[in-house]
């Protein structure tokens, strides 16, 4: 995909480049999702035997690191793009 | 956090420098690889291991109900292993990249449509190129919606205690309403912030842009994809979630046996596409009228601006599933298994949300692909555009409704068989 995109599009290299920072940072918030979920699922059934309030509290929380860590990934993989971009 | 801090940062930091563009639209041009990447994952993630889930399912289901008589999650299944490892890849890597494609191609065809047709307006006659601020209109919509996420994610953790089952449910939905809300206000001085008094959209190719546009028409764009967001969450909320009568009435029918289920659940999953199909058209149809395609992908935009909250939603499923079945694996007695269960059913009705936000938007997003194609091929000067192309948003908006149609009769038929069987059983 990488040197089709390179040969195909009018900026070349530069859209390579961002294609593959793109599927790589996708690639690495998937990651970061799971390892985040193995590490909490285990924790949420040992908060479950102290009552529901704690273990959705930390199932909750998984949650949102995965869903910043996505957003805010994806956002400053971009940004940091642009700027070299500009250069 | 820190992340989040240097990303804002960054982008403050950012619009101090904008000025006049030079070749801009070269620069987003080779960003809209960016997109292109991501959705290229996410074809790979959602394809692969949303089959290596649902095989792993099924194959546990096959071997421990039908054939052994086991319990789900039951620890003399070594197939449980795989249907807890495939809820991670499926639902959390699978869903995480699915979410990711359609965010990062939607801020790149806002991006790459502005960079071509937005012109700023210093007075009646007289056109500047756009400033980079409001170019960044899009990375900035989505870091303020980053902030606004953290600060009601507060609430749950922290403000609102969770002690009985049907709290579950009602903290998940104060939090993608609260959200709504309070980024339906602080859009609208994002729109003021970023965007000039008056800005041209150079549509239909004409370099001399014709028609004045102001601050309120992007919010409205933004607003629409924002607002029909939480509406497609809380219909599909509706259709899923065990407290509503769809769900219910569904068990019900389960008495006379597993076929009046298969049916009725099939009816019930094609009128659930009633709802998010209107709600795309008319985004696709009003936000085409407002500001061209530019409109739609602020539309598909505003449907993803509170991304960190329906992704936390939808990776609170999966985390729950799995420490339902760590407590049935590790023997932790009926308890825990109880309250597991809870919070499991209330993460299975999330993760059908989450679907809802990535199609609906996908939708949008590709509508807007489109038309930046066109506008950037210059073959929408030419004479057929003004004749019946798929692009204009009224054929867009009825062939969606018009794809919607068949699936809505068909579940009202296929229901009404379903009950005819079941009365006949009665």
């Amino acid at each position: 995909m990488f040197i089709v995109i390179t040969f195909l599009t009018e900026e070349k290299v530069m859209t390579a480049i961002a294609f593959a920072i793109g599927a790589i940072i996708s690639i690495c918030s998937g990651s970061i999702g799971m390892v985040i979920a193995t590490q909490t699922n285990f924790r949420t059934t040992y908060c479950a035997r102290a009552g529901l309030a704690p273990a959705f509290r930390v199932a909750y929380r998984a949650g949102c690191a995965m869903g910043f860590a996505l957003v805010s990934l994806g956002l400053l993989g971009r940004l940091l793009y642009i700027k070299f971009l500009q250069f | 956090m820190i992340l989040i801090y240097k990303s804002i940062d960054g982008l403050n930091e950012y619009e101090q420098i904008g000025n006049r563009l030079p070749g801009y639209n070269k620069l987003f041009e080779a960003i809209a690889g960016y997109g292109l990447g991501g959705s290229f994952v996410a074809l790979f993630g959602r394809v692969g291991g949303g089959i290596y889930t649902k095989a792993a399912d099924v194959g546990a289901d096959l071997v421990g109900k039908v054939e052994k008589d086991l319990p789900e999650d039951s620890p003399k299944n070594p197939a449980t292993i795989a249907d807890n490892v495939g809820d991670n890849v499926g639902d959390v890597a699978g869903m995480s990249a699915d979410l990711f494609g359609s965010f990062a191609e939607s801020t790149c065809a806002a991006l790459v449509i502005s960079s071509n047709t937005l012109y700023g307006a210093l007075s009646e006659s007289q056109i500047c190129y756009s400033f980079l601020s409001v170019l960044l209109y899009p990375l900035l919509l989505i870091a303020i919606g980053i902030l606004v996420c953290i600060v009601i994610s507060t609430f749950s953790t922290h403000i609102m205690k969770v002690e009985t089952k049907p709290k579950i449910e009602s903290t998940l939905k104060v939090q993608l309403i609260g959200s709504t809300i309070v980024l339906c206000g602080i859009t609208y001085l994002v729109c003021i912030f970023s965007f000039p008094q008056k800005f041209y959209l150079d549509q239909g190719g004409q370099h001399v842009a014709t028609e004045l546009h102001e601050p309120w028409e992007p919010y409205v764009c933004s607003i629409l994809g924002l607002i029909s967001g939480m509406i497609i969450a809380a219909f599909t909320e509706y259709v899923t979630s065990h407290s509503y009568s769809p769900v219910r009435g569904l068990a019900a029918t389960c008495k006379a046996g597993p076929a009046s289920n298969v049916t009725l659940g099939l009816a019930l999953g094609y009128f659930s596409t009633l709802v998010p199909s209107i709600l795309i058209a008319v985004i696709a149809f009003v936000a085409n009228h407002l500001l061209g395609y530019y409109g739609v992908a602020l539309g598909a935009l505003g449907m993803l601006s509170n991304l960190p909250l329906s992704l936390a939603i939808d990776g609170y499923g999966p985390i729950s599933d799995n420490a339902g079945g760590i407590s049935e694996m590790a023997e932790m007695g009926e308890e825990v298994r109880d309250r597991t269960d809870a919070l499991d059913a209330a993460g299975n009705t999330t993760a059908a949300i989450g679907k809802g936000f990535a199609i609906g938007s996908a939708a949008l997003v590709s509508l807007s692909l489109f038309g930046g194609f066109l506008h950037n091929s210059s073959l929408d000067t030419l004479d057929s555009a003004s004749e019946i192309a798929l692009t204009k948003p009224e054929i867009f908006a009825g062939l969606l409704i018009g794809a919607m149609l068949p699936y809505v009769f068909s579940a009202f038929t296929i229901k009404s068989v379903g009950k005819a069987a079941f009365g006949m059983v009665e």
